[in-house]
């Protein structure tokens, strides 16, 4: 049996504020995109802001007035949280060389082949704790089990500062009475589904048919039975598998709700001028596929993806598959607030000859592209940019390679 | 408890390993510290502001005391409690 832990940094952002102003720390305090924007929006808060009742994706001053205007707000620091994020893995890999990330904040780490030096998984995750309050300064919660879904679910019981271990002998006591939209990929859309069969817990979706759950969801059916019932067998994407990249892909999430195409349309250029630029740098040769996610004010999240005439590694030929993706997908129910590119289906290297009109002009573009990124290599990213960015103030000041890379998903 | 910086000048030694080791440093009035002893150094927070710090537990005059040295801006500090 495996030992697989997912660990959990607690209010990551800010905690790391904290760090920084430890003057605040008997305040509420909230991380947001922009503080002087006032649409500015709450992506962390520390424990009084959330006693408080404070929550993530909320608007600035909709917090504030919950806290009847003690609050205390932070811009956000990428590059400072990528350090701390970096050297908490530091801490990691003293246990194991199996780390897989999961956003800034979230690793799952198998243990399997270190208990014999290292002690238990709990005695493991304890040292863990222990180190990562010691010589960081901040606080994880780790979910001790034998597969990754119910180590996440363990991750996410006791917080701040704790260990839950979930066995084989008390997962039906301590996780199937937990919601359906706790378990791992169980959205909105899908709890929908789920509340309408009748199934609320993640104890319903263990005991209901397999058969009942496919014909509702689809191949996921079979998954969400699988996790429900301890039957992950996803293995933790380790270090030796790092190179293995199956897709490149970034997201942000607006300081602002947008209410034109034209407003998601830089949004789309600035993370598929990034997304590029990643793979240029891979070395993965050209993708085939762009997927393209958007997030609405309301923080429900719904995607599509297409398949390219013709493979690509160039960020204008991906923001143009984004924008058609958009123009499919999203309705205008709501504003959007967020918005996520990936690429995948690589050609790693090999590459079809295209017979086409356009191959010099492709060719063209390549050269230019592949100027533009040494010019960037030496004078930073944000030393060329298209001009539909430079509009926006706020966006020609980000540097979206560096701040917000999404790291691979096994799943 | 909140505390502040005292940013410090340090005379240092460098181990064959590369490791550092402060030996004394200068006080506000040009006064010289010296370090008696090193009793620990590790990774720790702070009690001012900052991440990501070393922190050395050494003797001074018989007594334990904390010294930092923040690498990303390679500053040397004490902290005064305000």
């Amino acid at each position: 049996m495996r030992t697989i832990l997912h660990s959990d940094l607690n209010n990551f952002y800010a905690s790391v504020e904290l760090l920084k102003h430890p003057e605040c720390k008997d305040v509420p305090v909230v991380v947001c995109g922009n503080v002087e924007d006032r649409h500015g929006i709450v992506l962390a808060k520390n424990q009084i802001a959330k006693s408080f009742g404070v929550k993530t994706g909320e608007v600035l001053w909709q917090a504030r007035n919950k806290c009847a205007g003690n609050l205390i707000t932070f811009t956000a620091d990428f590059p400072a949280y990528q350090r701390i994020s970096n050297a908490v893995r530091k801490i990691y890999e003293r246990y194991t060389d199996h780390i897989e990330s999961f956003g800034i904040d979230e690793c799952w780490l198998d243990v399997t082949d270190s208990l014999k030096i290292m002690g238990s998984g709990e005695e493991i995750a304890e040292k863990i704790r222990l180190a990562v309050k010691n010589e960081i300064g901040v606080t994880v919660s780790i979910g001790v089990s034998y597969n990754k879904v119910f180590a996440k679910l363990g991750s996410d019981m006791k917080k701040p500062d704790a260990i839950t271990v979930i066995t084989p002998e008390n997962y039906k006591d301590c996780v199937w009475k937990l919601p359906a939209e706790d378990l791992l990929y169980v959205g909105k859309s899908t709890k929908q589904k789920l509340n309408l069969m009748g199934i609320h817990t993640i104890g319903d979706i263990a005991t209901t048919d397999k058969k009942i759950l496919v014909s509702a969801l689809g191949v996921w059916g079979e998954t969400l039975h699988r996790f429900a019932n301890g039957e992950d067998i996803s293995v933790v994407d380790g270090k030796h598998r790092e190179d293995d990249v199956k897709s490149i892909g970034n997201s942000l999430t607006d300081y602002k709700d947008n209410y034109t195409f034209e407003e998601v349309k830089t949004l789309i250029l600035l993370l598929a001028e990034s997304v590029a630029s990643r793979l240029r740098e891979s070395g993965l040769g050209r993708a085939k596929t762009v997927k393209l996610t958007v997030t609405d004010n309301g923080l429900f999240t719904c995607g599509k993806q297409m398949k390219l005439d013709k493979p690509t590694r160039s960020g204008a030929e991906i923001a143009k598959a984004g924008y058609k993706l958009f123009e499919e997908l999203y309705a205008w129910e709501r504003p959007v607030r967020g918005v996520g590119i990936t690429v995948c289906d690589f050609t790693m290297g090999t590459e079809q000859l295209v017979i086409s009109e356009n191959r010099q002009k492709d060719e063209k573009q390549d050269r230019l592209d592949l100027v533009v990124d040494g010019i960037r290599k030496k004078y930073g990213n944000k030393s060329v940019q298209r001009a539909r960015i430079l509009k926006d103030k706020k966006w020609s000041g980000a540097d979206i390679k560096e701040e917000h890379v999404i790291h691979p998903k096994t799943y | 408890m909140v505390y502040e910086k005292i940013f410090v000048r340090v005379a240092v030694e460098f181990s064959k390993s590369g490791g550092i080791i402060p030996l004394k440093f200068w006080w506000k009035d040009g006064r010289e510290i010296y370090i008696d002893k090193i009793i620990i150094r590790e990774s720790a927070p702070c009690r001012s502001a900052g991440i990501l710090m070393q922190r050395f537990t050494v003797k001074i005059l018989g007594l334990e005391r904390f010294i930092y040295y923040d690498k990303e801006k390679e500053i040397w500090f004490v902290e005064r409690l305000i």
